[in-house]
């Protein structure tokens, strides 16, 4: 008895977990094929035919394009970027000994909990000392500060759990670091690697306070950034900023499915 | 002490060089800010002058920053409380079901995934007075949910909807860990659901627990674009303006970046400390297994 209870308070509870996630997304999806007419109206729950007059008019009327190339062209670098450092020092961080070697874990540690809008003040003043003030340069590098430091950790989860003694094979072997590097430990190491990546990119696609405060022209928006000022302008178009919002999430939703089956372990590792 | 496999190797060197120059790079923006905290500075011109600790004491006399600190304390102990509460509970409930769990799994992170600025701009749109699903169009009702009476609580109530998840996520991972014998003999001892959470789960999750109180307090005392973008335009940024809030307003709309700094210093001794804590813990559990 109770356990049927039990097996139906869970079923209740689950069916609102649905409702309160999902409709939002699910209506945020509806109202980008709506046409401006049945957007507005309290008949027509759903569209009484999909138009995608929105996504058209988003792409030939605003320069969502521009901002699209810019944060995939951020996004990609500071991927590469971080992934890459991250492996090597991370890797080093958890082989080697040294002296230092806890303060060095917890400054970095310390940087990742760092708000953005805690860094992104001095960082502004750096940059246009050094002329790199509003270029994507200078974004991709203030989202290495915050990247950088979640890479390093993560990746840290993922070596700790891998076994010395495939390297000491291959040492005994004779290759050198890099050999060992490059033909072990990368190799054995590709999931997190993987979900490193993907989280990085998905971390700089969703900053939005680094790019506000380092750009200023329009031409150099990340998509954030674009979105918020079309949603400020002085008519809110809701048709085009849904479809907007469509395509936005859509990258972030897909790259978090694809690496979904490496999360566990990285969140487990990461966090404990 | 470990061996070190790759003593005497060059590269070893080189990489423990690589780490250094990165966390210097990292830090730098940390210790200026430090620097600027003790300067008067313009936020667009150049030129700085040493104000000794000024910024700090005009801080401190001014109304607006003890209000925006309460204000950004009771908002993050508020919505951290929510989001454990409810992230816990979403985390046993999907960690008993058998069916759909993966599917559920995937699809509560949803909310923390997505870009702020779009969980904003849907919820401004679910809640808009006049055509909003939740507002006007389902429910008959024209709520003003974005004026000075209820922004706090709209504030606080997306706070949870998109950072629950981050919770469930990590209790999830943890209830994972226990041994199922445990529920089994809780069960056979004659425990109903409430004694198993209380001697069973509970045991097992409150480090984590407590490292999530921590963090996310943090996170949330610090945020400052689901703030802004909620309110930041409006007028109803009076009666939402958190502390990083307030220091971007000091930055860039009264252009004293001195005083934004000796913000970003105040909250910063929280990070560190918060910081301290969490590595013991990190430390303590990678030492173990």
């Amino acid at each position: 008895m109770t356990s049927l209870l039990r097996k139906i308070l869970i079923r209740i509870f689950f069916i609102a977990i649905i409702l309160v996630i999902v409709m939002p997304f699910v209506w945020m999806i509806i109202s980008s094929v709506k046409n401006q007419e049945e957007l507005f109206s309290k008949d027509n729950l759903f569209p009484s035919q999909i138009s995608f007059s929105n996504y058209s008019r988003l792409f030939a009327d605003t320069h969502f394009l521009r901002y699209l190339i810019n944060s995939c062209f951020v996004g990609f670098m500071v991927a590469i970027i971080s992934t890459v450092l991250a492996t090597f020092t991370s890797y080093a961080y958890s082989r080697f000994q040294f002296r230092g070697k806890k303060i060095l874990g917890g400054l970095t540690l310390m940087v990742y909990m760092m708000a953005p809008v805690m860094i992104v003040i001095p960082l502004y003043i750096l940059f246009r000392a050094l002329s790199l003030g509003n270029t994507l340069t200078s974004v991709i590098i203030a989202h290495i500060t915050f990247v950088y430091p979640f890479a390093f950790w993560v990746m840290n989860g993922y070596i700790k759990d891998f076994p010395e003694e495939l390297e000491k094979t291959a040492i005994i072997d004779g290759a050198n670091f890099f050999r060992t590097f490059y033909y072990v430990i990368v190799p054995n190491l590709i999931q997190g690697i993987t979900s490193v990546a993907v989280f990085s990119f998905i971390l700089s696609w969703n900053d939005y306070v680094f790019a506000r405060i380092l750009i200023t022209g329009d031409e150099k928006k990340t998509l954030p950034v674009g979105i918020d000022d079309m949603f400020s302008a002085t008519v809110t178009d809701w048709g085009v900023i849904m479809a907007a919002g469509v395509i936005i999430s859509l990258p972030v939703i897909a790259g978090y499915v694809f690496v979904s089956r490496y999360i566990d372990k990285a969140v487990h590792l990461k966090y404990t | 002490m470990r061996v070190d496999i790759w003593k005497g190797s060059y590269a070893r060197t080189i990489l423990i060089a690589l780490l250094i120059i990165v966390l210097s790079v990292l830090l730098y923006p940390i210790l200026y800010n430090l620097i600027l905290s003790f300067q008067k500075k313009h936020a667009y011109l150049p030129g700085a002058e040493f104000a000794g600790v000024s910024n700090y004491s005009s801080l401190f006399h001014d109304e607006a920053f003890w209000k925006s600190f309460l204000r950004g304390s009771i908002y993050a102990s508020v919505s951290v409380f929510f989001q454990l509460l409810l992230g816990i509970f979403c985390a046993v409930c999907i960690n008993n079901s058998r069916k759909g769990r993966s599917f559920f799994q995937g699809v509560v992170i949803f909310p923390y995934l997505i870009p702020t600025v779009i969980v904003v701009i849907l919820w401004k749109w679910l809640l808009n007075s006049t055509y909003g699903l939740l507002n006007g169009n389902f429910f008959g009702t024209s709520v003003v949910w974005f004026d000075q009476n209820n922004i706090m609580r709209i504030l606080i109530f997306i706070s949870v909807w998109q950072f629950f998840p981050f919770v469930t996520i990590f209790v999830l991972a943890r209830l994972r860990s226990i041994p199922q014998h445990l529920y089994q003999s809780a069960i056979a001892d004659g425990a109903g659901p409430v004694k198993q959470f209380l001697h069973v789960t509970w045991p097992a999750i409150k480090n984590i627990v407590f490292i999530l109180l921590l963090i996310r307090f943090i996170w949330m005392f610090t945020k400052f674009d689901i703030v802004w973008l909620l309110a930041g335009k409006g007028s109803s940024l009076t009666f939402s303006e958190t502390l990083p809030v307030y220091a971007y307003r000091q930055t860039f709309r009264m252009f004293q970046v001195g005083m934004g700094a000796t913000v970003s210093v105040i909250m910063l001794i929280m990070i560190v400390v918060g910081t301290y804590v969490w590595f013991r813990q990190i430390l303590k559990r990678r030492n173990i297994s």
